[in-house]
């Protein structure tokens, strides 16, 4: 009998030539890197060196004995849990009332979702323009209004920095959450509305019974994924405040970026980097949870 | 049927009452929502684009104007005059297009593969993208900043393209898997049976009608890379080799009070770009994002 | 044009086994269907004889050339898809084109061809239109046109009417056929639908499970089926079977008469029935109920034609009969029917 098993094996290595060079960029890219910093951060590189002498677990004793560690720990809880708060419950409303019927809304939305679109550089820019003390458009708006009497120094006041910072960052990133919610809401069938609505519920039983159980899944998950890129983002603290004032929004990227690049010592960014990492590794585990239990329901 | 048609509203009441509070009321609500949330979530970018004409002066008026007194477009003129604009305009636009291609046509390679075979660990790889378009981009960057360091790679440009696939090739093999799965296996199969190789009925068949998703990829790539700030921070120090984020970002960090104008007028130039590819791919984009809405940024 | 050979075929996926030991001969110029309930490996197989899919074990050869290994493209196939695969981008011009065009021909035979195509199939006016203009009945045209260019030596169809309406589906079915006659390619039809079959195949194939359980004319298949899964998937409504013990009797509905009705022109066997409902069909009735008697009781069904005058009395039993050449035997067991190869020896001597 002929036995054509061996020729199967020809269409397989298509498939894997294919997909080799995509593999091999990821691998060179984020595989070798992810263990070059395990590696980095076993060594005592200092001083603009990338490489020196292994010396096993210290650089992460220093990490845990090290109070900045802990201001950014704690920093990067404030801005991650408070930005996202924030862009959720934005985001569901806006998505709400983007939602409903009304004239010019097709310009509504792309008003709205345009600061998703601008260049960070370009928000961070335009944003620290109308934060100036004494000079932007905010604080004058707030003491003609008599909010304030004196200008509120925004940016460069121990107090205010992370609020500021958190402003900014919800502004440029509610609106995923406005076009992650807006889909699944035009995902509803009309249907399960003229039901309910026959059967006697009100406008605000129809919005808690039908509208909130459908977009749950869907704004959990949004959560889950703002949660990740919140807690990775860099340059959006980074040009907005530098980390300061003194270190009031230094977050944990943040504090691996100055360690490795302003005061030179690797070993020491690395194995924050590595702590940084497991902590998202958590985030990422409990994602992906999500993501099995929601493709195994469907 | 028209006699029909023109008798009714005459002969029967409106069954809407004009004065029909409780609807009107809701309507009124409505548009004050509507037309608050958008000034306020709108106005930062107005107040880029109008300040951006306004004259030096101007700009550091205590309280500010509101509209310019005077328009002008002396701060476009500085920017082009006084500045590497234009040098950071064309390493951006380099940049930019280089990770696109390189993404588009490893990643689309990819995508078809992943797409169209079955075969051991495709799940495992899939997954293992979208980690990596997770991961913090300060963790990569100091490995990356070693290899370049160590390759003599360093305050190049080739580096900044090939750092920022490691975030766009991703985002490619995810869409453009799904563009794939979207086209049927039979039209290309009936291309194979028409005479087609595999790879011409690839590139006759799934890639013609897949380009609208290639094309929107391609918009995202670009955007991306067009944004990115870290890689170019790390690897580039000298003044011709800046991106246009990095350009930008130095002159905020000298925070000399005189170039808020030409600063602005900079931003409203990056922004061009940006929102003429929106444009373009507009209905894409958001469906895009909306659809398992674990990618795109 | 070629005869088509399929040698000790299997296949084997990852999970289950879709075609097990399969041999078929296509003869030159025949229009064979291959039939079964989905999942039964007839598109699997179609697949292999297109180069879509490698057996995992066994031959095809196609003309004196095997063709086991060869691409798609080597094997001068043509092949109508279930959903027709036309190129959207395309008109419908370069959809029929297509074959040609890859091939590299040149402008003016292409042009010819495409033009003799399209007036075969009656799409001369509509060349410049994009397939989502199209209907269904057009769009399968466009695809038979596109498989017609360039002289194929095998047509292959995949359920080709499966997506038109029942009435379009009627007459394509009618087209179809004739066009096959005037073209004499050597043709393997996909399908589900037994009365496809039956009025397309010069042969038949029945498949189940992987497995070829009959080859044959539509009537040989119809009249003498090769077991009891042939005979409950052939004809509609199935064939009754009345399991007594290591065999059963299996009888079309159509032969399962009243006792009165039959005249003496041959044995007969009289069975018990008791009819519980009927439902009128227009040309037909059946009559649905249990035989019982000397049988075991088992739901049966009988169809009579309205021509026949007959009232049924409901819930009462009477006497029908089957004549004795129309009764087949099955063994319980394997299902496989006994002693009809006499009396398949005698028809094929008679007709042949």
């Amino acid at each position: 009998m002929a036995d054509n098993r061996a020729a199967l094996a020809g269409d397989r290595l298509l498939a894997y030539a294919a997909l080799a060079p995509s593999a091999f960029l990821l691998l060179l890219l984020a595989g070798v890197p992810t263990i070059t910093v395990f590696v980095t951060a076993m060594q005592d590189v200092g001083m603009g060196d990338t490489d020196g002498p292994f010396i096993g677990f210290e650089n992460f004793a220093w990490v845990f004995a090290e109070p900045a560690f802990y201001t950014a720990l704690w920093n990067t809880f404030v801005w991650v849990f408070g930005s996202v708060a924030l862009e959720m419950l934005l985001g569901l409303g806006l998505a709400l009332l983007l939602n409903k019927s009304f004239a010019f809304r097709g310009a509504a939305r792309a008003i709205v979702l345009a600061p998703y679109l601008v260049p960070t550089v370009v928000a961070v820019l335009t944003w620290r323009y109308m934060l100036h003390d004494i000079v932007g458009v905010v604080n004058a708006a707030l003491m003609s209004i008599g909010i304030t009497d004196q200008p509120l120094l925004w940016l460069n006041s121990q107090g205010l920095a992370m609020t500021s910072v958190i402003m900014v960052g919800v502004w440029k990133f509610f609106p995923f959450v406005v076009i992650a919610i807006l889909g699944i809401l035009q995902s509803i069938p009309q249907e399960q509305y003229e039901a309910a609505k026959i059967d006697g519920a009100s406008d605000f039983q129809q919005f808690w019974r039908i509208t909130l159980p459908y977009v749950m899944p869907v704004f959990l998950l949004t959560a889950l994924l703002r949660t990740i890129w919140s807690f990775n983002k860099f340059e959006i603290i980074y040009l907005m405040t530098g980390g300061g004032p003194l270190d009031a929004t230094t977050t944990l990227p943040i504090l691996v970026y100055l360690k490795a690049f302003s005061d030179f010592e690797f070993g020491r960014a690395a194995a924050i980097a590595i702590v940084t990492l497991a902590i998202l590794c958590v985030l990422l585990a409990i994602y992906f949870f999500f993501i099995k239990r929601a493709e195994a329901r469907q | 049927m028209t006699a029909i048609a023109t008798r009714t509203p005459a002969s029967l009441p409106r069954n809407r009452d004009i004065a029909d509070m409780h609807y009107l009321a809701s309507r009124i609500m409505l548009y004050l929502l509507a037309f608050t949330a958008v000034s306020v979530i709108g106005f930062p970018l107005f107040w880029m684009l109008i300040c951006s004409f306004k004259p030096g002066g101007e700009l550091y008026a205590v309280p500010p104007t509101f509209l310019p007194n005077e328009w002008t477009l002396q701060n476009y003129r500085d920017l082009f005059v006084q500045t590497n604009f234009l040098t950071y305009f064309a390493n951006s636009l380099i940049v930019a297009f280089g990770a696109t291609f390189l993404s588009l046509v490893v990643g689309g390679l990819g995508a078809y593969s992943l797409s169209r075979f079955r075969f051991f660990g495709i799940a495992a790889f899939s997954n293992a993208t979208l980690v990596c378009y997770m991961l913090p981009e300060v963790l990569i960057v100091l490995p990356l900043y070693i290899y370049v360091v160590k390759l003599g790679m360093a305050d190049t440009l080739i580096s900044l393209i090939i750092a920022n696939t490691a975030f766009t090739l991703p985002l490619a093999l995810w869409f453009m898997r799904s563009y794939f799965n979207a086209i049927p296996i039979s039209l290309e199969e009936s291309a194979m049976i028409d005479g087609c190789t595999r790879l011409g009925a690839m590139m006759r068949v799934t890639v013609p009608l897949a380009l609208p998703g290639i094309i929107s990829v391609g918009v995202f790539s670009f955007n991306h890379a067009w944004n990115e700030f870290l890689f170019a921070l790390v690897f580039v120090s000298s003044e011709t080799n800046k991106t246009l984020p990095l350009g930008l970002a130095t002159w905020i960090g000298q925070d000399n009070i005189y170039s808020w104008g030409m600063l602005l007028a900079g931003a409203v130039l990056v922004t061009v770009p940006v929102i003429l590819f929106y444009l373009l791919v507009q209905r894409k984009l958001v469906v895009g994002l909306a659809d398992g809405g674990a990618k795109g940024e | 044009m070629a005869r088509v050979e399929i040698n000790q075929v299997s296949k084997i996926f990852a999970d289950h086994t879709a075609v097990s030991d399969v041999n078929l001969t296509v003869n030159d110029g025949e229009f064979l269907v291959l039939l079964g309930p989905s999942g039964c490996g007839k598109s699997t197989l179609l697949r292999m004889i297109a180069g879509l899919e490698l057996p995992t074990y066994g031959d095809i050869f196609i003309g004196e050339r095997r063709a086991t290994r060869l691409q798609p493209k080597d094997r001068n196939i043509a092949m109508v898809f279930q959903n027709y695969a036309l190129y959207p981008h395309l008109s419908v011009y370069e959809n029929i084109a297509f074959p040609l065009r890859v091939r590299g021909a040149d402008r003016k035979l292409v042009d010819d061809k495409v033009r003799w195509a399209a007036e075969l199939v009656g799409l001369t006016r509509m060349l410049k239109r994009k397939p989502r203009q199209m209907s269904g009945g057009e769009r399968q045209r466009t695809a038979l046109a596109r498989s017609l260019v360039r002289d194929p030596d095998v047509f292959l169809l995949d359920e080709p009417l499966s997506n038109l309406d029942a009435k379009l589906r009627h007459s394509s079915r009618e087209e179809l056929r004739q066009f096959q006659d005037r073209v004499g390619v050597t043709s393997i039809y996909v399908t589900h639908d037994q009365v496809e079959a039956m009025g397309l195949g010069d042969r038949i194939v029945v498949m189940q499970g992987g497995s070829v359980r009959q080859i044959g004319t539509p009537e040989e298949i119809y009249l003498h089926p090769a077991d009891t899964f042939v005979a409950t998937f052939m004809g509609s409504p199935p064939m009754n079977l009345v399991v007594t013990g290591d065999v059963t009797l299996g009888f079309r509905p159509e032969n399962f008469l009243p006792k009165a009705s039959f005249a003496d022109n041959g044995p007969v066997t009289q069975i018990t029935f008791n009819v519980h409902r009927v439902e009128y069909l227009g040309g037909d009735r059946l009559l649905y109920g249990v035989v019982s008697g000397n049988l075991p009781e088992t739901q049966a069904i009988a169809r009579i034609p309205s021509s026949v005058s007959y009232s049924p009395v409901l819930n009462t039993e009477v006497t029908f009969a089957v004549a004795n050449s129309e009764l087949r035997r099955f063994d319980t067991a394997s299902g496989k029917a006994i002693a009809a190869e006499a009396s398949m020896e005698k028809r094929r001597a008679a007709n042949g």
